[in-house]
């Protein structure tokens, strides 16, 4: 008996490999991928290698500070309520800028969250402590009790440092 | 006209797979195009109030400052570099001051000081650069990590000037 293979196969491409190929890459990327999660990063912001240390894996409670040093002094800029689409705002470390007080914002947040509020500096790698000094003052004087340095596990390539 | 001994094409035959393909193709797009990728970030944690010396100061409860913390001073002699010093020890690599610091904490075990009331200052010069602050932190929780008897305490103590 001679078997012949159906003349629609013949005509059409197979593209069940297609599709397979295609599925695996689609639930790779939703489970790899982060969508919709914005705590106001600012990715031009080098970060320090760190392999050690903790995940953070709920950002609740807690506030990403990005701070960089600009002509010897601190930038600081956050976005405090990602509901409101304003998007990251800069903070200031005295008072009579076009912004808020930093100090004053995290103060308005430990009294809302309590203990168990958390500040995460996302510092650029090149700042000098001086910088980070301030941002530190800061919490101390709005009694925050948890400090968060983050850090990538990406090192940095050779003679990159500035 | 129709002509003689031409194939005839059954189109008919099978599932259409045409709108699947669509829709699988957008959601490939989809995510390809907003998905953020990168390393993993990681969190060094310190949940200890800075203490303050110095001109730079901050209000802190004087219950909350240990009595006898291990304190080690990071300077930077060149730009990129450090210098760790405490006590009697003197380092300028992470892994050679971790395993001092290692020294340190197990003097203290070794002394009756339970490990979660250790704790360490690290109080760098200003013009240090925030990634030798994360490198000497680094150092400090490794060290702890490998004596696998818990966490310590890790703090800032805020620079003179």
């Amino acid at each position: 008996m001679k078997h012949q293979m159906p003349e629609s196969h013949s005509t059409h491409p197979n593209v069940v490999p297609l599709i397979d190929i295609i599925m695996c890459l689609i639930i790779f990327y939703m489970l790899i991928a982060k969508i919709g999660v914005d705590t106001g990063e600012d990715e031009t912001i080098k970060l320090p290698f760190g392999r050690l240390g903790k995940e953070i894996k709920s950002m609740d409670k807690s506030l990403l500070v990005n701070v960089k040093e600009v002509n010897g002094q601190p930038e600081i800029s956050a976005m405090i309520d990602s509901t409101s689409g304003k998007g990251r705002e800069n903070l200031f470390l005295e008072g009579g800028g076009s912004g808020r007080r930093f100090v004053d914002v995290l103060k308005k947040l430990r009294k809302d969250f309590g203990d168990d509020f958390k500040l995460i500096v996302r510092g650029d790698q090149d700042m000098t402590f001086s910088v980070l000094q301030q941002v530190l003052l800061s919490a101390a004087q709005a009694n925050v009790k948890s400090l968060n340095f983050q850090t990538t596990t990406k090192q940095a390539p050779a003679g990159s440092e500035g | 006209m129709k002509m003689k001994g031409a194939k005839k094409v059954h189109y008919e035959s099978g599932p259409d797979m045409t709108p699947l393909v669509d829709v699988v193709m957008v959601l490939l797009i989809f995510l390809m195009l907003v998905g953020k990728f990168g390393a993993p970030n990681r969190y060094l944690v310190s949940d200890m109030p800075i203490s303050s010396s110095g001109a730079a100061s901050a209000p802190v409860d004087p219950n909350e400052i240990p009595k006898e913390p291990v304190v080690i001073t990071v300077t930077s002699p060149y730009k990129g570099k450090f210098t760790a010093f405490a006590g009697t020890i003197t380092s300028s690599d992470p892994a050679d001051l971790s395993a001092k610091v290692e020294g340190l904490i197990k003097a203290k075990l070794a002394a009756g000081t339970a490990m979660k009331d250790i704790q360490v200052y690290i109080k760098p010069a200003r013009n240090v650069r925030y990634n030798n602050v994360v490198d000497v932190y680094s150092a400090i929780v490794s060290a702890a990590e490998r004596l696998q008897k818990g966490t310590i305490k890790i703090g800032f103590q805020t620079s003179e000037g």
